[in-house]
């Protein structure tokens, strides 16, 4: 029963939760919760700790459940060798896809899912069985080869654009390094456009190219779809907290390589493709300046330079490689050693402008602490979110916490609160519309008194702002 | 054999009602019924039913899980869940440690219990009281929204959004203070902005206890600080309406469900949700979107984000207060002059004036626990109390549905009758959207629906007049003034003023229904013709008479501030109106000698600009 149970999970896996985040999500924790349950049948106790590490591990980076690799492990652990093969195989599709120039149609889920039943039907003839073996060895070499690809970014030379729509200032800051120019964006176009002989193009709505049939509108919240990508690419989007994307061009695909896409009801929607070594993205919106610092995560691990994940997608591979070679405490170790590193990497302080506390939700178009970064950009600044080294801070509603010693400009939300050079300064909850210059502004309360104002200004000449709309309306002049 | 099969029936029956009733406190955020509920569905899964120990705790180890990696990754109301795994997890830690007679004890009281609390939360008995006696009703004015006073019955702002109907319907008298309202049985307010002192509110609520009905209709992202009104109040109660906007992907004002048409929908105008001791009657699953008080009306961005919360959310429910009730409704804009011509709303009025829906889920619960008890208890002498409650039971709500309505008084006005797809006049877009929201000002008899959906893409009116959507189609777009506007503004008139009235009728689908300006003279008449065609009346032509116009020079000013030299056609009126037509039926209002405004609510729906401003030189 245990057994057809988990088969039918890993076949709902297999499919990536049909491009449904919560599905894919209900499907991995009941895989994690029956793994867990067989380590405990079968007593082994070294399983169940570092299956409930993985457990743990998911709570406080839920990103790595995209990790089809740490599955297998997982399954390989408890004895379930031949499901761990069948799941592996049935996700070589995406892999490949990244690789060669294959017709779309070799990424699809669904053809991921016809491989899981084929697979699993050969598992159960003995003879054939024993040619899945090589299965984990194939992914583990594919995933190291995807690991190591990188995508040139390009910028958009185009002295027109809005404040915080060019295109390469807020890339390089977030790459780290300056990117070349030589990309092309293309959108509203009256009517069939040629493509530039070279560079990455950027496509938008009404794009009207060869490459597309029309716009592509994504219906969903940015962080409930599943994208079908390999997966450092996922896992990378899912760090993120989801793509940044709504309204782009529909990409047709007859050739090239797949870097991601979604699911629409039961049609695969390519996004991102590398067509003869170009990039090719179906919306633009996350390459923009006012954007990008949003999509930190993919970027990055898109163009290779997050060396930190880079190594622990390769050690991942290398663990898989080895891990039916390895005795018994040598995977156990791989595998903690290897949660362990993820943990560390995904909790790893960032050097940055802008720290937030809390209110995490992937939307840059809110009025909340969240849409500050977006607002600084418009205003002019490449600003990157931070956990350490910040100038500016943002404590969302009801939260508590510490200025550090670079932060000179805090937001305070709806009843947030700051510890500041031995003040405890709050911001009241009862809303006051146009407050002292603030949009939606709250009363600030030092150490419990009334300030009779929204805005203070700390002896050390830090300003402290109390406002329900963080980036709402506010005047420019207090980002800069 | 029949003993058990019956045994296992009732427990099925009344562990499946309190897990609905559970589920229900869990999205109203009522903590203490969630509790209980959940205690006594734990027991009866480790007492009454055979499941393995073993599945109930993996199950909700899973549940428990799966709920925290929702409730970290994403923005969704995962409360439900948890108390689904907090019941799973509390049937296996009572069968480890609790022995199985202490169990079966703690099962009857438990059910005894539940019995009382689904007694006390039922609106049942109190709708059944209610409909037994008289109905004075008191309408409570507070503050500046929500008002029902006099208005000019025009196509504006402030006609549209008046409640000056919905107080016929209701028969409502208008009070401006609690200090008659003994004399009242029910006690309206809609969306009230000030809030009342703690004495009053302290004298609802006995009033409410002792038999009265009091019906509070707000509305979305606590739009001029309404919630925070009521809050207070509803605080007394033990209810909180929540400061929030529940919107839906492809639904502008959402789809509201359950009530009455359990399989249907209702097309709403964008309501809030709701939290506290109570029994929902109409839900909606959508994503609750917060309030931005630096937002236009309030809202946030309207589009569902990650900063939304995912969830099922109740935005209708009936408390039973002692020998009264309170009913809350979060779409007040249902019940304005221009949406009560809706189907879905008159529908929705005569459920809030009938109490709520008529079926109980808790009396469903009630009649499940007296049968449970009655088998468990079948040595004791109390099984027979536990049999005459249960019959009790089914017979008030047999009478509870038979019973004839509280209807709101729609025979106040003379009606037009009217039957057919509701869709066509509720969708925003639709055909007939926009003429149904002008009735109350262009309808010489008030448009009332029958109760159930007619044939699909057609209209039937108590005149025999017929409107099908394919013919509205079909003169959809017969002409169209697109291009440019300097270049519009210098041409003569293309179209005779009748062909321009009959040119707006056939695309009045495009018409906005948000009258904030009134409509301009044309588009007006376009209405009146509607109505007085849907009625059967003769048509009466509306002449206009035009001058042959003359060329001015001008400047005309965009709402950028930019500013453009331009020569334009201009036509007066013959009766010296302010209003005038320029160019080729740009609609324009002298607002003074010199100058002209030119808004959008004015002109034909082809027009695509914004409002501008022309100074003539």
């Amino acid at each position: 029963m245990m057994y057809w149970l988990l088969t039918a999970l890993l076949f709902v896996l297999s499919l990536s939760g049909a491009g449904l985040a919560l599905l894919y999500d209900g499907a991995f924790v009941c895989v994690v919760m029956l793994l867990l349950r067989l380590a405990f049948v079968e007593r082994a106790w070294g399983g169940l700790i570092v299956l409930a590490l993985y457990a743990v591990l998911v709570l406080l980076a839920p990103s790595i459940v995209w990790s089809a690799c740490f599955i297998a492990c997982g399954l390989f652990l408890v004895g379930e060798r031949g499901l761990a093969q069948v799941f592996l195989g049935s996700q070589l599709c995406v892999l490949v896809g990244a690789l060669l120039p294959l017709p779309f149609v070799l990424c699809s889920p669904w053809l991921a899912g016809a491989i899981f039943v084929i697979l699993f039907v050969l598992l159960r003839r003995c003879w054939l069985g024993r040619l899945l073996c090589c299965l984990p060895w194939l992914y583990a070499v594919l995933l190291m080869i995807v690991s190591l690809q990188e995508v040139l970014w390009q910028g958009v030379a185009d002295d027109e654009s809005k404040a915080g729509f060019g295109i390469g200032a807020s890339l390089s800051r977030v790459l780290g390094d300056a990117v070349p120019d030589g990309g092309h964006v293309i959108f509203d176009s009256p009517e069939e456009r040629s493509l530039p002989a070279a560079g990455a193009l950027y496509l938008d709505h009404d794009a009207r190219t060869v490459l597309d049939s029309g716009d592509d509108r994504q219906p969903r919240p940015w962080g409930a779809q599943v994208l079908i990508a390999s997966e450092p690419i996922r896992m990378a989007a899912r760090r993120d907290g989801g793509l940044v994307m709504n309204w782009g061009a529909s990409l047709l695909l007859s050739e090239g390589r797949l870097l991601y896409g979604q699911l629409r009801g039961l049609r695969m929607q390519p996004l991102a493709l590398l067509y003869g070594g170009r990039l090719l993205l179906s919306d633009s919106d996350y390459v923009v300046d006012s954007l990008a610092p949003y999509q930190w995560h993919l970027i990055r691990r898109m163009a290779g330079v997050d060396v930190g994940f880079m190594c622990f997608h390769l050690f991942a591979s290398a663990l898989l490689l080895f891990f039916m070679v390895l005795p018994r405490w040598g995977q156990l170790l791989g595998l903690a050693l290897g949660l362990l590193l993820y943990l560390c990497l995904c909790y790893w302080p960032r050097q940055g402008d802008v720290r937030l506390l809390g209110g995490r939700y992937g939307w840059p178009h809110s009025s909340l602490s969240e849409g500050l970064l977006r607002r600084m950009q418009v205003a002019g600044e490449m600003v990157v979110f931070a956990d350490r080294g910040a100038r500016v801070l943002a404590v969302s509603a009801g939260r508590r916490g510490t200025v550090q010693e670079s932060e000179r400009l805090v937001f305070l939300e709806s009843g947030a609160s700051v510890e500041l050079e031995g003040y405890c300064v709050a911001a009241a909850r009862l809303p006051l519309g146009m407050a002292d210059g603030i949009k939606d502004g709250r009363e600030l309360m030092i150490d419990g008194r009334a300030s009779g104002g929204c805005s203070w200004v700390s002896p050390a000449g830090r300003v402290i702002i109390g406002t329900g709309s963080p980036a709402g309306q506010l005047d420019e002049v207090y980002l800069r | 054999m029949m003993r058990l099969l019956m045994f296992r029936f009732f427990v099925v029956l009344a562990a499946a009602a309190a897990g609905l009733c559970m589920l229900s406190a869990a999205l109203l955020h009522d903590g203490l019924s969630m509790l209980l509920l959940g205690s006594l569905l734990s027991l009866m899964l480790s007492q009454a039913m055979r499941l393995r120990a073993g599945a109930l705790l993996w199950g909700g180890l899973a549940l428990l899980f799966l709920c925290v990696l929702w409730d970290v990754s994403y923005c969704m109301d995962v409360l439900p869940l948890y108390a689904v795994a907090g019941v799973l997890l509390g049937a296996v830690l009572l069968r480890r440690l609790v022995s199985a007679t202490l169990r079966a004890y703690c099962l009857r009281w438990a059910l005894g219990l539940g019995l009382l609390g689904s007694l006390l939360m039922s609106p049942l008995l109190v709708q059944l009281y209610a409909s037994a006696g008289a109905s004075r009703v008191a309408l409570l004015g507070q503050g500046a929204w929500g008002r029902v006073g006099s208005h000019e019955n025009g196509l504006d702002i402030k006609s549209q959004y008046s409640y000056s109907l919905l107080a016929r319907f209701i028969r409502g008298r208008e009070i401006a203070d609690l200090s008659g309202l003994d004399a009242f049985d029910e006690l309206w307010m809609v969306t009230p902005t000030r809030a009342l002192s703690a004495d009053d509110a302290r004298r609802l609520r006995s009033w409410v206890w002792r038999g009265g009905r009091l019906v509070i209709i707000s509305d979305h992202t606590d739009l001029f600080g309404h919630s925070s009104a009521i809050n207070p109040l509803l605080g007394v109660f033990g209810l909180e309406s929540r400061k929030n906007c529940i919107i839906e992907e492809g639904y502008p004002g959402g789809r509201y469900r359950f009530a009455g048409r359990p399989w249907g929908c209702y097309l709403g105008l964008t309501a809030n949700s709701f939290a506290g001791r109570g029994e929902p009657w109409l839900w909606q699953l959508g994503y609750s979107e917060r309030v931005d008080y630096g937002g236009h009306s309030f809202f946030s961005d309207l589009q569902v984000s990650g900063e939304d919360e995912a969830g099922l959310f109740p935005i209708a429910l009936t408390s039973a207060q002692g020998l009264g009730s309170v009913v809350l409704f979060g779409d007040s804009t249902l019940f304005a002059n221009f949406a009560l011509s809706r189907p879905t709303a008159q529908m929705l009025l005569r459920m809030v004036v009938d109490g709520g829906s008529r079926f109980s889920l808790y009396a469903v619960a009630m009649l499940a626990y007296s049968l449970l008890l009655s088998v468990l208890l079948r040595e004791s002498r109390w099984r027979m109390l536990y049999w005459a409650m249960a019959v009790m039971m089914s017979l008030a709500m047999a009478v509870n549905l038979l019973r004839s309505d509280r209807e709101p008084d729609f025979a106040s006005l003379s009606l037009l009758r009217m039957r057919g797809d509701w869709e066509l006049v509720e969708r925003q877009g639709a055909h007939f959207t926009t003429p149904f929201a002008a009735a109350y000002s262009k309808a010489a008899a008030f448009p009332l629906w029958e109760m159930t959906q007619g044939e699909r893409g057609r209209i039937v009116a108590g005149s025999g007049v017929v409107l099908q959507a394919e013919d509205a189609d079909a003169e959809r777009g017969a002409l169209l003034w697109g291009g440019d506007l300097i270049e519009r503004l210098g041409r003569g008139l293309s179209i005779g003023a009748d062909d321009y009235v009959a040119c707006v009728m056939a695309d009045a689908s495009s018409l906005s229904f948000w009258f904030e300006d009134g409509v301009g003279p044309f588009n007006e008449a376009a209405l009146e013709r509607f109505w007085e065609g849907l009625q059967g009346c003769d048509i009466v032509e509306r002449e206009f008479h035009l001058d042959d116009g003359v060329m001015r020079d001008a400047v005309l000013i965009r709402r950028s501030g930019e500013r453009e030299d331009i020569c334009l056609r201009m036509h007066r009126f013959a009766d010296g109106s302010s209003w005038c037509v320029l160019g080729d039926w740009v609609i324009g209002k002298l607002v003074d000698e010199n100058r002209i405004l030119i808004k959008r609510a004015w002109q034909h729906p082809s027009w695509r600009g914004t409002d501008v401003v022309i100074r003539l030189d």
